[in-house]
């Protein structure tokens, strides 16, 4: 009995050893291959790699999606090799941060304000290589932070709402309460506010990310509150929100990307965020050398990154099309503004 | 001597459930169409191949080691505690509490300060589920698990209020003093002491449950409440108490992950570390000693799931799917006679023994 | 004034309350089905899981949301029968296996849902179609009632008729009897020729079709799309709501409305615009749980005396 304990504890032992050693020796290869192309080739400049980092599922259909889809236009346009990770705890984020750093990767992007802080203990010893966050605060030499001023579509998708309600009560819901989102509805408050000051705004965090159908439930709540004019911010969740509002049969905005094909007949406009565009561009710049270090760059309405798309099913009031127009212009050149993430 | 032929046993048992699940989980990558030997290469070449990448996989294990000793110590007394994702959320939260107002004190005083109050603070978040499972008869399982979700609403309310970094918008706590940072243990990695403390416990927690009478009697509880209450064993402070030392250390954990690594407060920070613990502890059969290995392999398993996105492009929930399987054979490969049994056999002996001194001193 | 949008309103919050209830409370009267015959299963979290993914689906490739609601059922039986094996059979602890059924259910659902519905070839559409609202006749022109609980989808009614199929065959039949009998006294049933394992296989496969069912109803007749960890806890609460009701199909149903209400009332809470930091707001429903299951199991006089111990065949 207690030999043929020993016997399978011995197999056991051998075959962990084999299967942990194998591959690292598989692997030390691997990288003293890596290291011969970059020495001999002499074309390390050319191979432009790009890993990111994103705090939820890339099938979140919002938030950590449009990053990842950003990073597959970097593979099919710039020709970058590209890599990504799920890094929820600030363990695996410095972890996940320092491995591409030491893989010899180009432009690191944190996608969140939270990769700000672990991306600080590694940057320092990587000057070569660029750690990118959308939103946070630390900018240096080789950090640098993007944001999308997607509020200033909120603001006039706000306008617009203030227009459509017949209660004059709308309604804003979200996922969890982080200034990316937390702005975006302070714009479209803003908005809505510049048309009709008194109108009644409600705000309901549902405190999750994946339970579309408390997304669900949270819209009914609002509609049934009288709220006729709804607008997420909450990734997958918007699809909850969208569903009640094409059922109960009130106005509601897509969020960002083209969302009307979900409910043609009462989808208003979509408030698209591109974040794909935004960060290609910064990854262009970094692959082509005319990245200015150390700035916190902003991208917005001017720059074509974030833009309020109408649904095409439906045709609104000359007038709605016309505000939007004029509101566009102002925003674009500074007559309008909409305080952004660190100014909230 | 016999725990540590016992322990040699579930040890054997656990490396072959471990490559039994490998195995199983190769042939469900193959099926989809991934190379198993490039996913487990990357797995195990990022988690235990090199310096750097053996420090980040010890990170990684030591909140596992602390709730993994926390769940353990539970459930050898029977108190199946499924909140050790709120007890770590309550030793956090206090841990940076204090790490942020406790300036100007020295770390050799600081420090500890901070875990043992975060500890209290875990043993605090356990003792409305013990005093309701003791008095009252409630399900601790249910209880424990509502109390995650109310650590989890308090921690997302606390950094977006009280605790929030007023110089920032993001919804985080002020950064800890640099006193309070773990020390580091090896120059150039970022492997902090919390490793070590927690190795140091699971051997005190070892010591404690198998060479004290106090561990004698958690266990004779749990092993069966009735006979140990016959046998004079005071079971209801038997059971709160067990729930407060299994409390305790997973808020300890906690400290000192936020001490170690985060340095501030922000949701998402207990990354579901509570209920991974009790599939650590299993793995171990709750054996404090075991728990450091399979903490260790847990550890490997999550640092490597990184590497196999990073590299083989494989998402991080497969990791969830070798874990699972993982246990269900641990389970089934202990269920035949096991050392359980013997522990039965050898408790039943000692309350009976017991019985005769108490009948003895009566007489 | 008890106006008339004031009526509407609470006819409103009961609807909610009755939706968010639903895949609860089916998957509740699973449980307690399992408990009265002596199992407790935590991985009930990751079976609700797999039938939400597997109605999801089944729907979406084949187009029929009744196939995917009966595959949903077998998955859910399928998951239970793996759990059934390890504690039934293999006498393995109970919270173990639930805990490891949890995190493989969220690992395979997650693994599978990416595979096959993202990314360039998927093998159906992401969206789905609903069960919709299906007033019944005469039912729902009950005042008040008739709003709240016959104006429905099918799966809140079958909800609904399997409370009252529950509570006859759990305390009228010689079923409910035999059940009973293996959860407070094994070896007393097995000695009147009851095959306890058969008894407690066949109670966990229940389950595992009950929760199989509350989980497809989160996909196919309330939100039309599957998110990884869409759950989201309704599982642990469906534990809960089983012993605040004592488990008894009446009190599961009472715990599960109380439930839902205490969700559909923080919801309201929030969209009435108040300042309110909402975190607090959201705790509401698991600070009620923990009150309700305290009132209502009070020292546990009606749990099954071998609940959640293995029987050994003498």
């Amino acid at each position: 009995m207690k030999k043929w304990m020993i016997g399978l504890l011995i197999v056991a032992m051998l075959l962990l050893v084999v299967t942990g050693c194998s591959p690292a020796t598989e692997t030390e290869s691997e990288s003293e291959g890596g290291e011969e192309v970059e020495e001999t080739g002499g074309t390390d400049d050319d191979v432009f790699r790009v890993g990111l980092l994103v705090p939820s599922t890339i099938t979140d259909e919002g938030w950590s999606q449009m990053a990842y889809e950003a990073l597959q236009m970097m593979e099919s346009e710039l020709g970058a090799e590209i890599s990504y990770v799920q890094a929820g705890d600030p363990a695996s984020m410095i972890e996940a941060a320092e491995a591409y750093a030491e893989e010899g990767y180009t432009l690191i992007i944190g996608h969140g304000f939270q990769y700000s802080d672990p991306f600080m203990e590694v940057s320092p010893s990587y000057p070569d290589t660029i750690f990118l966050t959308t939103g946070g605060t630390h900018v240096t030499e080789n950090q640098t932070v993007i944001e999308i001023r997607k509020e200033q579509t909120t603001y006039i998708a706000g306008a617009i709402a203030a227009k459509l309600t017949k209660t004059n009560k709308i309604g804003l819901i979200g996922g969890q309460e982080i200034p990316a989102v937390s702005k975006t509805f302070i714009g479209f408050e803003m908005g809505a506010k510049s048309v009709n000051p008194d109108i009644d705004i409600a705000l309901t965090w549902v405190g999750s990310l994946d339970d579309v159908n408390a997304g669900y439930e949270a819209a009914l709540s609002m509609i049934q509150n009288g709220r006729d004019v709804l607008y997420m911010n909450a990734n997958v969740i918007a699809k909850g929100v969208i569903q009640a509002a094409d059922e109960q049969g009130v106005w509601v905005f897509g969020d960002n990307a083209d969302q009307s094909g979900l409910a043609p007949d009462h989808i208003v406009a979509s408030v698209i965020n591109d974040t794909k565009t935004a960060l290609l561009k910064a990854a262009e710049q970094i692959q082509a050398g005319t990245f200015v270090r150390g700035n916190r760059t902003q991208v917005g309405m001017a720059d074509g990154v974030t833009y309020l798309l109408w649904n095409d099913n439906l045709t609104f009031d000359q007038e709605l099309y016309d505000m939007a127009e004029d509101l566009k212009e102002q925003i674009v050149n500074g007559d309008i503004y909409i305080p952004s993430e660190t100014e909230i | 001597m016999s725990e540590f032929l016992d322990m040699f046993k579930s040890l054997s048992k656990a490396g072959l459930a471990i490559l039994f699940a490998f195995f199983v989980s190769g042939i469900l990558l193959l099926m989809v169409g991934y190379d198993p030997i490039s996913a487990y290469s990357a797995l195990f070449s990022s988690s235990v191949g090199s310096i750097r990448s053996v420090s980040n996989t010890l990170i990684q294990t030591s909140p596992l080691l602390f709730t993994g000793i926390a769940v353990a110590i539970a459930f050898k007394g029977k108190m199946l505690n499924v909140g050790a994702e709120g007890q770590y959320i309550a030793g956090g939260v206090t841990a940076t509490y204090l790490g942020v107002i406790l300036r100007d004190v020295n770390p050799i005083i600081l420090i500890p300060t901070i875990l043992i109050l975060s500890g209290l603070a875990g043993a605090l978040w356990i003792l409305v589920p013990a005093l309701l499972k003791v008095k009252l008869g409630v399900s601790e399982i249910i209880t424990t698990i509502m109390f995650n979700y109310i650590a989890i609403h308090t921690m997302g309310w606390l950094v977006r209020g009280p605790l929030k970094d007023q110089g920032q918008t993001a919804p985080q706590s002020e950064r800890i003093v640099e006193n309070a940072f773990l020390p580091n243990l090896l120059p150039g990695t970022r492997l902090h002491i919390g490793i070590f403390i927690a190795v140091f416990l699971a051997i005190i927690a070892f010591v404690f449950l198998y060479k004290t009478y106090y561990g004698y009697e958690i266990r004779s509880v749990g092993f069966s409440p009735l006979a140990s209450k016959v046998a004079g064993v005071k079971v209801g402070r038997t059971a709160v108490l067990t729930m407060l030392i299994s409390g305790f250390l997973a808020g300890m954990g906690g400290s000192v992950e936020l001490l170690g690594v985060a340095h501030r407060l922000y949701e998402g920070f207990d990354s579901g570390v509570g209920y991974t613990a009790i599939a650590v502890a299993i793995l171990a059969n709750c054996n404090p000693l075991g728990v450091i290995l399979s903490a260790w392999f847990f550890g490997i398993l999550q640092t490597g799931a990184g590497a196999m996105q990073r590299l083989a492009g494989i998402s991080m929930v497969f990791v969830n799917i070798i874990q699972g399987i993982v246990i269900i054979f641990v389970v089934a490969a202990n269920v035949e006679k096991t050392q359980q049994d013997k522990l039965g056999y050898r408790i039943k002996r000692w309350l009976s023994k017991k019985d005769k001194t108490i009948s003895q001193e009566v007489d | 004034m008890f106006s008339l949008t004031g009526t509407v309103m609470i006819v409103d919050f009961f609807q909610g309350s009755v939706r968010y209830m639903t895949p609860i409370m089916l998957t509740a009267l699973g449980l307690l089905i399992a408990e009265r015959s002596g199992v407790i299963n935590i991985g009930i979290e990751g079976t609700m899981l797999v039938g939400a993914f597997t109605g999801f689906a089944v729907a979406s490739v084949t187009g029929s949301l009744w196939i995917g609601m009966l595959l949903a059922i077998l998955a859910g039986v399928l998951v239970n029968l793996i759990f059934a094996y390890a504690v039934i059979s293999l006498r393995a602890p109970q919270v173990v296996v639930g805990t490891a059924i949890n995190i493989l259910c969220l690992g395979i659902t997650g693994f599978l849902f990416r595979g096959l519905f993202t990314g360039a070839k998927v093998i159906g559409p992401v969206s789905i179609p609903t069960f919709q609202k299906f007033p019944i006749p005469l039912l729902s022109s009950i005042p008040f009632l008739g709003e709240i609980f016959f104006n429905q989808n099918i799966i809140v009614y079958m909800s609904l008729v399997a409370v009252l199929v529950i509570h006859y065959v759990l305390f009228r039949s010689a079923v409910g009897i035999k059940i009973i009998a293996v959860g407070e006294h094994p070896r007393a049933a097995e000695s009147l020729g009851i095959s306890v394992l058969k008894v407690r296989y066949l109670s966990v496969m229940f389950s595992g079709a009950m929760a199989g069912l509350g989980g497809a109803f989160l996909t196919i007749a309330h939100a039309n799309t599957f998110v990884e960890n869409m759950t989201s806890g309704r599982g642990f609460i469906a534990l809960a709501v089983s012993i605040m009701g004592r488990r008894t199909p009446i009190g599961v149903f009472l715990g599960g409305l109380l439930f839902g209400g205490a969700n559909a009332l923080q919801l309201r809470i929030q969209s009435l615009g108040l300042e309110i930091a909402y975190d607090l707001i959201l705790m509401i429903p698991y600070i009620f749980t923990i009150i309700a299951v305290t009132i209502f199991s009070r020292n546990q006089i009606d749990a099954p005396s071998s609940l959640g111990v293995p029987y050994e065949k003498s």
